[in-house]
């Protein structure tokens, strides 16, 4: 058994920034993560971030992760990699699993950091070797180096498909099409202009509907859609291409959350079922959800949520009084509510305030005996 | 195929390699790196045929959640290859449906 | 206008949360403000031509040209693959659209942040399309066409469930037969009852079933949880 007074569960951008905020507080904590390297996402983005200086923008991905992961150290938090949260039983108990064995963590405060899951799509050969989540695809070319295939086709222009392509390219390999179902580019256009410049078409309002080939995908057929998305079969064309990457939005992996028995509540918005938080991202008295669980944005946004998170762990746990918690959480906040503006961020913005919203009218109908 | 050289990441250097075997071919691994990455490296991409029909499989998620790149290592079925590092000497082979031993707990 | 010395061209319209090339500028040249979503605004008298902001933004949206009254101008473009272009090289130059301009001939390489990668490509081109060009086309290894024209295919069942091998056609048959949530699909068929937890598939069948019984995925029940997230064996379960 392990005794601690903060484990975050997940050692993404929300993890670590969690780690640090109340590291430097005083607060022992433990992060777990299931995978063999630290860093969630990060490691794979080798693109410089938006956001502004306080959100190190203009910094490469990697690069921010390599610093949070120096501050981890700094602070004297414990990351234990290969270990995967299996369970929360009660509100402060946790079952992990590393190397074959399975341990008990009592934690006096948890942070579930546990990040989303890409999502699938499915169509007749959507199972042959090489067709693949862009997530893969990124962690291949820029964590481990090696190239998926030559001649990609990409699912979804949102930007984890617009900066997935441009990274391809910039390790060698071809994106032969870009397909979206919808009549628009989803990401930004910046993104989406340094794949035009290169040359790579963009097939608007097009979906794949099959990958071909014996034992690995050797190309799509791919056909225009209706307003109602159904394919029209008789313009369908034929691309060759030995990878297929998906990048169609990402879902929360809320299963501890659900075992922690919060509540859940769907924002399309911010991908999919959430769990409630309070507006100090707590989920119930002892727990707290930051960053893509708590709704897929980006991870400027996750290091801020995984900020508050780790402030209020440590308030709630006597290292921090409350008008200097205050104080920080005020800062936190200014920086989320500036990323989460104009065209794009304001539909979160509105979303994450529905969270909370519905949250206080849950505890409402509780304290009423309503529920 | 290994991306010696990039214009973000740099040159690819100072790699210690480890050789491994698949289905009895010996391939150079990068210690550190993950068996699925060795075998793409390779030119390698289909990592099982399926339980019921037997359809090839390869890397779908590569972070561990999708179980689909799943293979056998030194005589164990089912080892998640995107997130299992490669060691000295490792024997992977394959896997056909449930695997050599057919079942999840081995 | 401005004459023989290089301006930032910024091509950044959308209202992003974003601001590298504000604070970069060492000469307050740019303006975006307290609001980062607000569009970048130039100042051209104070722009020096120094192509740090070009090097710092991460939309690779900004530029550089330079306006010399004859026939040839010259041009400042990041570029980030591989191979760069050396000094003496003839590149294409591209629009926005990645239509080809031309050629020009590579003057000058610079790396305005010595710790970033970025590289600025700096080109000499016709006047006739100094105002267009914005990238240099990449050298591509192969050409890419459509290749045959398909006139009818026939969808096949597509595989739903990856670990349990679950197609398409078995949740619309258990939709049909009532199933309203994944949870009971998954009661029916085992799908979501693999290795992965239905960590791939449940999201596909809550779509399914919003389109064959017109209950949205929001307004379906997430599949329950009980531990274990993920798969443990049942030793490491026991061991303590
Ligand atoms: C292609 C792409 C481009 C992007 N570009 C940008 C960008 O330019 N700017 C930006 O701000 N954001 C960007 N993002 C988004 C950003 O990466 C994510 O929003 C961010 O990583 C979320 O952080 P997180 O810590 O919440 O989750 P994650 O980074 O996903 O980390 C969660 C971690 O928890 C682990 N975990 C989950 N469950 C468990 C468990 N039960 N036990 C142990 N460990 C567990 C996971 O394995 C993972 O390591 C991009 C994302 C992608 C995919
Ligand atoms: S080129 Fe230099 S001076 Fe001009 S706006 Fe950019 S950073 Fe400022
Ligand atoms: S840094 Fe680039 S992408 Fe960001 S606001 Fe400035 S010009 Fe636009």
């Amino acid at each position: 058994m392990i005794n601690t007074e903060l484990l975050i569960i997940g050692g993404g951008p929300a993890g670590l920034a969690a780690a640090i905020a109340a590291g430097k507080y005083g607060v022992k904590a433990i992060v777990v993560d299931e995978n063999p390297l630290p860093g969630g996402q990060l490691f794979k983005q080798i693109h410089k971030f938006f956001g502004s200086k306080e959100h190190k923008a203009g910094t490469r991905g990697n690069i921010i992760g390599q610093q949070l992961l120096i501050e981890v150290e700094k602070v004297g938090a414990q990351v234990m990699l290969n270990t995967r949260a299996f369970g929360i039983f009660d509100d402060n108990i946790v079952g992990i699993v590393s190397g074959g064995k399975s341990e008990k963590v009592v934690a006096k405060k948890i942070i579930l950091a546990t990040g989303a899951s890409e999502n699938a799509l499915a169509f007749k050969g959507s199972t042959l070797p090489g067709v693949m989540t862009a997530g893969a695809a990124q962690t291949f070319i820029n964590v481990h180096r090696v190239l998926p295939g030559r001649r990609v086709i990409m699912i979804g222009t949102g930007n984890v498909g617009l900066i997935t392509s441009y990274q391809l390219m910039q390790a060698g390999a071809e994106v032969v099409a870009v397909v979206e179902a919808a009549p628009n580019v989803g990401g930004y256009d910046v993104h989406a202009n340094k794949l035009r410049r290169a040359g790579v078409p963009i097939y608007l309002g097009h979906i794949v509907i099959e990958a071909f080939g014996d034992s690995e995908v050797c190309g799509a057929v791919i056909a225009p859609v209706d307003e109602k998305f159904q394919p029209d079969l008789t313009r369908s064309f034929t691309i060759e291409c030995d990878t297929i990457c998906f990048a169609v939005g990402l879902t929360p992996r809320i299963e501890l959350a659900q075992m922690a028995e919060a509540s859940t509540t769907f924002i399309g918005a911010l991908g999919g079922h959430l769990p409630l938080h309070d507006n100090r991202l707590k989920i119930g008295k002892n727990i707290f959800a930051a960053g893509d669980i708590a709704g897929v944005e980006e991870a400027s946004t996750a290091m801020e949520e995984g900020r508050l998170a780790g402030v209020v762990a440590a308030m709630d746990l006597g290292k921090l009084s409350e008008d200097d918690g205050n104080v920080e959480i005020e800062l936190i906040n200014e920086r989320l509510s500036k990323l989460r503006s104009g065209q794009f961020g304001l539909k979160r913005a509105v979303a994450k305030l529905e969270i909370i919203k519905q949250y206080d009218e849950l505890l409402g109908r509780i304290n009423n005996g309503e529920e | 195929m290994r991306i010696l050289n990039h214009p973000i990441l740099g040159e690819l250097k100072d790699m210690e390699t480890v050789t491994i075997y698949c289905d009895g071919m010996e391939i150079l691994a990068i210690r550190g790196e993950p068996i699925a990455a060795a075998l793409l490296a390779a030119g390698i991409r289909t990592f099982r045929k399926t339980v019921k029909t037997g359809e090839p499989r390869g890397v779908y998620c590569g972070i561990g959640q999708c179980n689909d790149c799943i293979m056998e290592v030194n005589g164990v079925p089912n080892v998640r290859t995107c997130v299992t590092l490669v060691e000295e000497g490792m024997i992977i082979k394959t896997q056909e449906g449930l695997g050599k031993s057919g079942g999840l707990h081995d | 206008m401005v004459k023989n010395r290089y301006i930032a061209r910024i091509n950044c319209l959308q209202p992003i949360p974003c601001n590298p090339c504000e604070t970069s500028c060492p000469f307050g040249a740019i303006y975006i403000g307290e609001d980062i979503t607000n569009r970048p605004i130039l100042d051209l008298e104070k722009c020096k031509g120094c192509g740090i902001c070009v090097a710092a933004c991460p939309g690779i949206a900004i530029t550089m040209a330079m306006i010399t009254g004859d026939a040839k101008d010259f041009v400042s473009i990041p570029y980030e693959y591989l191979p760069l272009p050396l000094v003496g090289d003839t590149v294409v130059l591209v629009d926005t659209n990645g239509v080809d301009l031309g050629e020009g001939l590579v003057e000058k390489l610079n790396r305005p942040n010595k710790k970033d990668p970025t590289t600025l490509v700096y080109v000499s081109v016709d006047n006739t399309i100094t105002d267009r060009a914005v990238g240099i086309k990449r050298k591509v290894a192969s050409i890419v066409d459509v290749i045959e024209v398909v006139n009818r295919i026939e969808i096949v069942d597509p595989i739903i469930c990856r670990c349990e091998e679950i197609r398409e056609s078995e949740i619309i048959e258990g939709i049909k037969k009532g199933d309203r949530t994944v949870e009971a699909i998954k009661r029916r068929t085992r799908s979501g009852m693999g290795l992965c937890q239905g960590k791939t598939c449940n999201r596909l069948i809550a779509g399914i079933i919003a389109r064959e019984s017109g209950i949205s995925v929001g307004e379906q029940a997430p599949s329950s949880k009980r531990p274990p997230v993920g798969v443990i064996s049942i030793r490491e379960m026991s061991e303590e």
